[in-house]
């Protein structure tokens, strides 16, 4: 008769099969996470088109401009508080200022009016509002302007 | 007695290792919570290209808008007119002119046999206005390597933008890539 005390056995889980489960979900999690790009604001609801082509990932030149559902041009601009922009002469002077800042950086004015200017306009805005946005980044210099817009799945 | 011990070791050692993994598995469940909270499937997102009439042409015009685009070969304009009544179609287009010789666009429906070509499925799926647009860009489509005439879209200042990337995508269907948009001139 050997059922002493010290023969006791204590049922635990065995942990490690679990933790090899959660470690997995969590590289997925961590690998698919949608790191926001900083100039896209995911606030904006984009439009649907069919034929927008996939963006090029060494497209690196571009600014993108978020035009919400208001028309308000919003500028989130990292460690800084978001500011909506709602005049045509606050957003072109925005514009005219982002050029110049771009020029004493990149030194040459023709990297700059080589840059893709992007709109990311919401659904419900209204044409106005993204067509100022689009000229008075034709004012600022920057003759290349693109509509970015939300590509169906599976297309 | 040694084979004893050393299974009780053992078994020590198991226990130790649970208890090492457990506040390790509470934290892994902290941080798969925030990002399975955080976790928004990524939409793809796509470019349109498109470019911006001289700014004068989108300013008051002395002369009637019809006799200047008789002048300009391979230009033609397209005119977005929308609703403007208060109920859920604000905004959205009610009827198009096609220019030259201002041509309001005739609402035809996909399944007429009559006016219907073979078109992928996007094309049937179109409400009767857009399909009218279509048959409409039938006429001048560019051919393969063929010269592609310019389009302008005139659109309502109110006008919804997503009723404009509608038109910007059956352009682009109908293989029309040297698109402009601009407000309707004042006066015209």
């Amino acid at each position: 008769m050997s059922h002493g005390a010290s023969t006791e056995e204590v049922a635990e889980p065995n942990l490690m099969s679990m933790l090899d489960l959660v470690l997995q979900l969590l590289m997925f999690f961590l690998i698919v996470a949608n790191f926001v790009a900083e100039q896209n604001n995911q606030d904006i609801k984009l439009p649907e088109a069919t034929t927008a082509v996939p963006i090029d990932a060494e497209q690196k030149d571009t600014i993108s401009l978020n035009v919400d559902q208001n028309g308000n041009l919003v500028i989130s601009d990292s460690g800084k508080e978001e500011a909506k922009l709602n005049s045509e002469f606050q957003i072109e002077l925005y514009l005219k200022d982002t050029y110049s800042k771009l020029v004493s950086k990149m030194g040459k004015e023709e990297d700059v009016k080589k840059m893709i200017v992007v709109v990311r306009g919401d659904n419900r805005a209204e044409f106005e509002h993204i067509y100022r946005v689009m000229a008075a980044a034709k004012k600022a210099n920057f003759p290349n302007v693109m509509l970015r817009a939300n590509r169906p799945a599976g297309k | 007695m040694f084979g004893k011990r050393k299974k009780k070791a053992e078994k020590q050692v198991e226990t130790d290792l649970n208890r090492v993994v457990t506040p390790m598995l509470d934290m892994t469940f902290q941080i798969l919570f925030f990002l399975i909270m955080n976790f928004r499937l990524p939409t793809p997102e796509g470019q349109i290209d498109l470019f911006l009439p001289k700014e004068d042409e989108g300013s008051p015009q002395t002369q009637p808008i019809d006799q200047l685009d008789e002048k300009k070969e391979d230009e033609y304009r397209l005119r977005l007119i929308i609703y403007k009544g208060a109920d859920e179609n604000q905004g959205a287009i009610a009827a198009m002119t096609w220019k030259p010789k201002k041509t309001p666009l005739e609402p035809i429906n996909p399944a007429d046999p009559e006016k219907s070509a073979e078109g992928d499925d996007y094309l049937r799926r179109l409400d009767p206005l857009m399909y009218g647009l279509v048959v409409k860009l039938r006429e001048f489509q560019p051919k393969d390597g063929g010269k592609q005439p310019t389009i302008k879209i005139e659109c309502d200042r109110k006008m919804r933008y997503a009723e404009l990337l509608r038109v910007m995508d059956v352009m682009r269907k109908m293989k029309f890539t040297n698109v402009g948009v601009m407000p309707i001139p004042k006066g015209g």
